[in-house]
């Protein structure tokens, strides 16, 4: 019985679809995440000139531009992105004495905090139905998931 | 610590072999689905652990279900409480975590089924009215109690082997046992058992999910299996196997029985009454019959069948008919004239069969003339046939797939009148005791081999009875009768081959020689067969054990043998003498002689298997109405080993300690290398380097 079962049509575009979405949980979050992961590690490399994330050693102009390019990286489903934003600049923007760029980089921090925060109530929701309903939703259960657990519902 | 446990471990040297004693024979009950539901047991995935508790009494029960100390407890079960109210109770108790059950003859009640009381309700014939479906009109198993068709969260395992429970036993004494009444202290004797199935819910969910794996994860895994095997079937007159189809000029009496049985734990089923009666009545039929029909021929041919899987929904009887319908197997439904089953005929009361009709096609003429055949054959015997009455329905069986399809004319022979006399119905205790084949005390394996003990006399007056009635209803002269009769020797020896030992010496003079000459996993390992279905040889390896015997003993019965070498044996079609499509050529061993084995030589016959394996896993209809779709769930490891435990307060304070002494090295590290200056000062003037 293990031999590739001729569907029809209607069902083969069916399943393609649910696949695809399910799929689209893993494949385009393991990919885009790291892809722009690694292209924002990369690009300040290559823009800012220095391997190093001394922020004392930074001076404010870069800063500021480091600040922007982590907030606006983050708008292409990279949260992350946003949270690092939030815990490297936290000390920056709330905490050092004021200077000239530190208004706009506190908007940006608060701006990926935003971000973050909803990304964590949009997953934690949807992980949450998922992993309660999953069972409950046979045949479009097994097709939204990478791995089904052997021996339970 | 190992020397409590008290059993002698010579080479000792693993940490893992002090601790656990690991159970050797593991009889475990497994999990099976169909199109809607899933029976049998499953394990978590780590196994199961309890501490162990004897149930032998009321109060052992009360203590395990509701006042017992140490949940979850591993039961082992006495047989005598083997039942549903027991099981029951368990299944909804959270203080369960398996049973292992004794299986023994002592304490073993009056009767144990643990089948559904109407077997196969659903997948029979669908013609009756709401007065005699599902077993409304007469209950056929009355004394079954469904345990096996229930679904159990925890390990089922049974102890069959007596030194092995004495291990479990001892265990149990040195440790668990309460003394004066008071709760036994740790450390406790605990049971682990592993089973964990891989299929949930139902089969269409099963084989979904195999499907998914197989086409886009990395790593597939089949998660079930059908059920599948062959059937075996033959004729006295060959028909030609490569033309499918109607047969031309040719009218059928069908004689049928099934193959197989089942119980409550996986690949037991010894089906002594249930199965083995009919087979060996047909392997006798059809050993009177044959030098008749070929001396003096009747107009019709005469075709046997043994079919595989009736347990389960009648697999191999669906997949018959189906492939008849479909012009796929050597003759159609148009060619079959009527139908003789032999259902279970081996509890004779008072030397009377019963033959049972169907409650619409009784009115068919044809019927009464097949049912006054087979009085007339009866006459010259010492039997006497009846027919149960008129409104009575079909017993479960192959022949209500038949007329599922086409209203044929048939009869089912059997024992009973209402409800079957097997008290032990598709359970383990269903052997050569509850068929009451006995042999003497001293005899020899050989000479056992040939006793007749009375049930196989009874047996082969059953099987000329068949013969005669079969060779009527075929159409033949009345006057050769008398020379249709079985041979209670033949009798006998099957019976000894199929309930008490396969590894003799007829058996392996019928096999061929790279069969006798396997070592342990061979089909002729000692002990009786076992007659479950199994999963057919694309999971198991070569057809099952039961279905090759019953082949190579037609074989055997009906073949010539020829002096073919054995290259001509395998590849016949080369020789012009030779005809495949008519025959099968079987090489075998012969029989051995004291000094050495036998020569072997080639056997043409006209034998055939055919597969066993439901219409809806060909049709794809895995949540299927009318086919069997009973599948098996496969699994990795299943094992039963037993150890001490200790308490849950040792185990705690064991941890907290650990980690205590943890955080204790952590401080007094910190410590350390903040005051290192000082503790390591030493006098000289050393430079110090910045890196």
């Amino acid at each position: 019985m293990i031999t590739i079962i001729p569907i029809s049509l209607q069902q083969s575009c069916r399943v393609a679809v649910l696949f695809c979405l399910g799929r689209w949980q893993q494949c385009c979050s393991i990919l885009i995440s790291s892809v722009g992961y690694l292209c924002m590690d990369l690009s300040r490399v290559f823009f800012t000139g220095n391997s190093t994330m001394n922020l004392e050693r930074m001076p404010n102009e870069e800063k500021l531009s480091l600040c922007r390019r982590y907030y606006l990286g983050g708008f292409a489903f990279l949260p992350f992105l946003w949270l690092v934003n939030v815990l490297w600049f936290f000390k920056e923007a709330f905490l050092k004495p004021a200077y000239t760029e530190q208004p706009q980089i506190k908007s940006y921090i608060k701006k990926s905090a935003l971000g973050l925060i909803l990304w964590v109530a949009v997953l934690t929701t949807w992980i949450t139905i998922f992993q309660h309903f999953r069972a409950r939703w046979g045949e479009v259960g097994d097709y939204l998931s990478f791995t089904i657990p052997l021996g339970t519902a | 610590s190992p020397e409590f446990l008290g059993l002698g471990c010579v080479l000792c040297s693993s940490v893992e072999q002090k601790i656990y004693v690991v159970l050797n024979e593991t009889v475990p009950c497994v999990r099976l689905l169909n199109a809607t539901h899933q029976i049998g047991c499953q394990s978590s995935i780590s196994g199961d652990t309890g501490v162990l508790h004897v149930l032998e009494t009321e109060s052992d029960l009360d203590w395990i279900l509701s006042s017992g100390p140490h949940p979850p407890y591993m039961v082992i079960m006495e047989t005598a409480f083997f039942n549903r109210s027991v099981m029951m109770r368990m299944k909804n108790s959270s203080r369960v975590a398996g049973v292992a059950v004794i299986i023994s003859k002592t304490g073993l009640a009056d009767n144990f089924s643990p089948h559904t009381t109407c077997p196969n309700q659903n997948t029979g014939v669908c013609s009756y009215g709401s007065d005699l479906a599902n077993c409304n009109g007469t209950v056929w198993n009355p004394l079954g109690n469904g345990l096996s068709y229930e679904d159990f969260s925890f390990p089922v395992f049974a102890l069959k082997d007596e030194n092995q429970t004495q291990v479990l036993r001892k265990c149990y004494e040195d440790h668990n046992q309460r003394v004066n009444g008071s709760a036994p202290q740790y450390p406790l004797c605990a049971m682990q058992l592993f089973s964990h199935m891989h299929a949930v819910t139902d089969t269409v969910t099963c084989m979904r999910r195999t499907d998914l794996q197989n086409r886009f994860s990395i790593n597939p895994e089949v998660l079930c299996d059908p059920l599948s095997d062959f059937n075996v079937w033959t004729s006295t007159r060959p028909l030609n196997n490569s033309a499918k189809g109607h047969a031309a000029d040719e009218s059928v009496v069908i004689a049928a029985t099934r193959l197989d049985g089942r119980s409550f734990f996986w690949e037991q089923a010894p089906a002594a009454e249930g199965t083995v009666s009919g087979i060996v009545t047909l392997l006798a039929t059809i050993q009177a019959l044959y030098p008749v029909t070929q001396e003096a021929p009747p107009p019709r041919n005469i075709f046997f069948s043994f079919f595989q899987g009736e347990a389960f929904d009648y697999i191999g009887s669906s997949k018959m008919v189906y492939d008849m319908e479909k012009n796929d197997f050597v003759i159609d439904m148009n060619n079959v004239h009527s139908m003789l089953e032999i259902g279970q005929v081996g509890l004779l009361s008072g030397r009377s069969l019963w033959m049972h009709s169907d409650p619409v096609s009784r009115q068919n003429k044809s019927v009464s003339e097949m049912m006054s055949r087979m009085q007339s054959a009866a006459a010259g015997l010492k039997l006497t046939v009846n027919h149960p009455s008129v409104s009575q329905p079909l017993p479960p069986s192959s022949f209500q797939r038949f007329l599922r399809a086409r209203r044929i004319p048939g009869l089912v022979l059997a024992d009973h009148n209402t409800s079957f006399t097997n008290r032990y119905y598709e359970s383990m205790y269903d052997d050569a005791e509850n068929l009451n084949v006995t042999y003497p005390s001293g005899l020899t394996p050989d000479e056992q081999l040939v006793y007749e003990t009375d049930a196989a006399k009874s047996l082969a007056e059953v099987a000329t009875l068949v013969a005669r009635s079969l060779y009527l209803q075929a159409g033949g002269e009345e006057n050769n009768l008398n020379n249709i009769t079985a041979d209670p020797k033949i009798v006998a020896q099957v019976l000894y081959g199929f309930l008490v030992q396969k590894n003799n010496s007829w058996f392996r003079s019928l096999l061929p020689p790279e069969v006798t000459k396997k070592g342990v996993n061979s089909i002729l390992s000692p002990g009786p067969p076992q007659f479950y279905i199994g999963l057919g040889p694309r999971v198991h390896g070569p057809a099952h054990s039961v279905t090759r015997f019953v082949q190579y003993i037609l074989a055997n019965l009906t073949g010539t043998v020829t002096n073919l070498t054995e290259s001509q044996c395998q590849n016949p079609s080369e020789l012009s003498t030779e005809n495949k499509d008519l025959f099968s050529y079987f090489w075998v061993s012969g029989p051995a002689s004291v000094n050495s084995t036998g020569e072997p030589f080639c056997v043409r016959a006209s034998v055939r298997l055919s597969e066993a394996v439901s219409p809806a896993f060909e049709l794809l209809e895995y949540g299927s109405r009318n086919y069997s779709t009973w599948t098996e769930s496969r699994w990795k490891s299943i094992r039963a080993r037993i150890f001490l435990v200790a308490s849950r307060e040792l185990e705690m304070l064991t941890l907290g300690v650990g980690v205590a002494v943890l955080l204790l090295s952590l401080l007094v590290t910190y410590f350390i290398s903040s005051k290192a200056e000082l503790l390591f000062s030493s006098a000289r003037e050393t430079p110090t380097t910045t890196y």
